[in-house]
């Protein structure tokens, strides 16, 4: 029972996490828009998982990140679950190179990663349906929103990242007493 | 991770969760099917949340949109009291005309007036997580006998179009989506067109195309009120969508294309009137 402990400890941690995500983006950010955008806090999030907790736990965090704007907003049932799952591992990758107190990487790959993110959403939702004029939608949207999405990143990184910090501490605890 | 890394692989994982998710995209593309069981979740875990939550939304909007210059009010009150003179003047000459179109209604047994539907009322509690499309969740659902396809309106304008319902909770898209459609019709002269939003229009001057307008008498002119179109599939006759703004021949001269200004505000949606009826084509 004791092995198991952590893992119900984390996924109701992580739980929490995208729970509150969603509710703030889709009620408090969404009325905070600037420059005609809201930042994606579910693929801040998204995000935030991959990299510090590898590719297997943030594919999981993406999926359900995708899953709950599927269920809300989605347009085709299922395509959300798909990109934010293939975000959440591709940022799993950058696992190896990430130190906790070096602030620069993580918005770096957070940045990456919602610019990843419009072009994806551009290919496969507008630019089927002939909107051809890919520099507006660069410019008005996909810019504006990763740089909104990196400001508010920055306040919710160190947040994320205590808490991550002290949840893998008692995980540890825990594993040692299990050896013992 | 080493702990669990002695299960399967992540990119099997990844794997089978793509199959998982492709499937759902089929499955739903074709059986046009949502998301089921998984709305019932939804409706208890997040509904509640949200609808308080938006409150602090709300109100965060409005204090930022009060802060209008005092010169700026006194030149809007000036402006909107001379409109008023001007709508008083018009609307006595159309109670007048209302009053003789209805005795000719009676007497042509065409009494059915449009936009005398049983209408509820709903606030907006949550909008899009994303910037591409732009829906949002209201506070009533099933259990209020809302139902996918029903016409949502606000300022006594159309909003949008229910596309999906959860027992205390509706999804609805707007019709200034990118992806929406609208048969509508000018009033005037009741020709058919089609109004379409587009992200770049609405963002850029707060406008909504419309296109496909057949008009080769040219009744038509800037200024004239557009209403949905009888012959639309999914909307109720009759409501108001906007004014066009501006207009033009396509190039084929047969047809006409041009935009329209929404008269509902869609930056500050927060109540909006569910139409109880939806349309029966009998296709």
């Amino acid at each position: 029972m004791n092995e198991y402990k952590w893992l119900i400890k984390r996924i109701v941690f992580v739980g929490l996490v995208i729970f509150l995500g969603f509710i703030l983006q889709s009620t408090v950010f969404s009325e905070l828009k600037l420059a005609g955008v809201s930042p994606n806090i579910l693929l801040i999030i998204t995000t935030f998982f991959g990299f510090m907790r590898g590719r297997k736990e943030g594919m999981i965090t993406g999926f359900f990140c995708g899953l709950i704007n599927d269920i809300f907003y989605g347009i085709h049932f299922g395509a959300f679950t798909l990109i934010y799952m293939l975000i959440g591992y591709l940022n799993g990758f950058f696992r190896k190179i990430f130190f906790g107190d070096d602030i620069k990487l993580p918005m770096l790959w957070v940045g990456l990663s919602d610019i990843l993110y419009g072009f994806i959403m551009y290919a496969i939702f507008y630019l089927p349906r002939g909107r051809n004029d890919a520099y507006y939608y660069i410019m008005n949207i996909i810019f504006p929103e990763a740089v909104y999405t990196i400001l508010v990143s920055l306040a919710l990184y160190f947040i994320v990242y205590k808490l991550n910090e002290w949840l893998e501490k008692s995980e540890k605890r825990s594993e040692s007493n299990l050896v013992r | 991770m080493n702990r669990k890394g002695s299960g399967i692989p992540s990119r099997y994982i990844l794997a089978m969760l793509s199959i998982v998710c492709i499937v759902l995209l089929f499955t739903s593309y074709a059986a046009d099917f949502s998301a089921g069981p998984i709305q019932f979740v939804a409706n208890y875990v997040f509904v509640p949340m949200q609808k308080g939550l938006n409150f602090v939304g709300n109100s965060i909007s409005v204090n930022s949109s009060d802060a209008k210059s005092r010169a700026e009010l006194v030149a809007e009150n000036e402006s909107l009291n001379a409109q008023v003179a001007e709508l008083t003047s018009q609307i006595t000459n159309m109670q007048l005309q209302q009053s003789e179109l209805y005795e000719l209604q009676k007497l042509f047994k065409l009494d059915q007036q449009y936009g005398e539907y049983e209408k509820v009322g709903a606030h907006v509690i949550a909008k899009s997580t994303n910037n591409w499309f732009d829906t949002f969740t209201i506070d009533k659902g099933a259990d209020d006998g809302i139902k996918i396809d029903m016409n949502v309106m606000a300022d006594s304008g159309l909003v949008g179009i229910v596309t999906d319902v959860g027992p205390g909770y509706a999804v609805v898209r707007s019709i200034i989506d990118d992806s929406s459609n609208v048969g509508g019709m000018v009033l005037n002269s009741a020709d058919n067109c089609i109004i379409s939003g587009g992200l770049q229009l609405m963002n850029e001057s707060g406008q909504m195309a419309f296109h496909n307008l057949e008009d080769l008498e040219d009744n038509v002119a800037v200024g004239d009120a557009i209403v949905t179109s009888n012959i639309s599939n999914k909307y109720m006759p009759g409501i108001l969508i906007g004014y066009i703004s501006s207009i033009e021949n396509d190039a084929n001269n047969l047809t006409k294309s041009g935009t329209l200004t929404p008269v509902a505000d869609f930056k500050h949606l927060q109540y909006v009137l569910v139409v109880m009826e939806t349309k029966e084509t009998g296709l």
